[in-house]
């Protein structure tokens, strides 16, 4: 970063890394550790490897500057390095395919596929789900969906291996602009048929019936400002507040809280791909006690336009978080 | 591999470490109490070797340049992904997998 345009010498530079064992164990001489990376430079004046650990975070910040008042032969530089090593608990992954298609000016359907794990090696599944739905676009913004979804658990310890979750859903969504800033709010009902064991020794289950409701805010800006044709960057933020409404769900009315920051990489063409963090604070219904769950979500976004008559609506499609 | 004309880059790899014959001259066993150093007590608390072990797995990487020097640059960004995948069946004594997430300005 460049702090005064008319000397291109003095510089100010960043540089941060953070290198994890997501899942599984390494051997300890290949954790991550400070100064293996590509030219050994980073965590100046510890000695390589001096910092290890599952999860290192590393921040160095560099000041480069012309010492003459006008010559560039001699120059100066301050640096700050900050390497730090944690432990945390291990993230899950989701992995998403959301697919939108556009085939009126009115009508779209969508469907998206999920997969969860809680460990990449070894691959640790924690749930399948599909959902579809239909989109009616108004006129004055409002994008109003009915659909249906399968959620199915892996539950490993029982003979029966899928729990299987009917949901029917209904949403609305509205977006709008605020600057370069896009916000989008969606309110969306869900009606859950959950199938769930009734005893411990997980032979036996029921299906029990709830409601949830859950509202969405999400908004994301340009880092970059690219034209078209290039790959373009934006951030993304979002927070999704659920409620349940019946009372065997648990005793608080408060079912989970997700909060997601990221970015959303769009290459020319009609495919993105979002990678954010996502912390979800979920309350469990019978043991009382409400949990943090680190995450990282993946998603792919495909929109595509089937309109075949001249298009009047040319707003693009939003890739929103599901 | 270059995306059409952009600065994103991407491409996988290989990747194969073997340790052998490790001489921890630090630790001493049979000392009273033993000198235990932090290799051995991480290579037992996870149960793995502590003479030799290999991992060798394979990665998908991806960069965002738009740096305009390599060396000494004066503008733009570099960012980097890496996802490196060990597992068993490849040669690594244990499955793991390691992220490594970079940006430079």
């Amino acid at each position: 970063m460049n702090l005064d345009k008319t000397r291109p010498r003095n510089v100010l530079a960043f540089w941060t890394y953070g290198w994890f064992v997501n899942s599984g164990t390494s051997p300890y001489l290949a954790l991550p550790a400070i100064g293996w990376d590509m030219f050994a430079r980073s965590g100046r004046p510890y000695t390589q490897g001096r910092i290890r650990g599952e999860d290192l975070v590393f921040a160095e910040t560099e000041w480069r500057f012309p010492l003459q008042k006008s010559k560039d032969k001699w120059g100066g530089v301050l640096f700050l390095s900050l390497p730090s090593q944690a432990q945390f608990a291990k993230p899950k992954y989701w992995f998403t395919y959301n697919h939108t298609g556009r085939f009126d000016d009115r009508w779209s359907f969508g469907f998206d596929i999920n997969y969860r794990t809680t460990g990449l090696i070894p691959l640790n599944s924690s749930l399948t789900a599909g959902r579809v739905g239909l989109n009616y676009h108004t006129k004055t913004g409002f994008r109003i969906t009915g659909g249906y979804a399968w959620f199915g658990t892996f539950a490993s310890e029982a003979d029966q291996i899928w729990l299987h979750e009917d949901r029917a859903y209904q949403q609305v969504q509205y977006n709008h602009k605020k600057g370069n800033i896009n916000v989008v709010h969606h309110l969306r009902i869900e009606q859950r048929w959950r199938q769930q064991f009734t005893n411990e020794d997980l032979d036996e289950t029921i299906s029990t019936f709830t409601n949830r409701y859950r509202y969405l805010i999400q908004f994301d800006g340009p880092i970059t400002n690219y034209p078209d044709n290039k790959t373009g960057f934006r951030w993304q933020l979002a927070n999704e507040f659920f409620i349940h409404n019946k009372e065997e769900v648990g005793y608080m009315l408060f079912d989970q809280n997700r909060t997601l920051a990221g970015v959303l990489i769009s290459p020319p063409g009609k495919m993105s791909v979002a990678v954010l963090y996502q912390l979800i604070v979920q309350q469990q219904p019978f043991l009382r006690e409400t949990f943090l769950i680190n995450s990282f979500r993946i998603t792919l976004f495909q929109t595509l336009d089937f309109r075949k008559k001249k298009k009047n609506i040319m707003e693009k499609e939003i890739p929103v978080i599901d | 591999m270059r995306h059409k004309k952009t600065n994103l880059f991407y491409g996988t790899g290989y990747h194969l470490d073997i340790f052998w014959n490790i001489d921890d001259r630090q630790l001493d066993l049979d000392a009273s109490p033993p000198r235990i150093t932090h290799h051995y007590r991480y290579q037992d608390l996870k149960g793995i070797n502590t003479e030799k072990y290999s991992q060798s797995g394979l990665s998908a990487n991806a960069t965002f340049d738009s740096r305009d020097n390599v060396v000494n640059p004066y503008e733009g960004h570099l960012a980097a992904f890496s996802f490196r995948a060990f597992p068993e069946f490849l040669g690594s004594t244990t499955n793991a997998s390691q992220l490594w997430m970079e940006y430079r300005t």
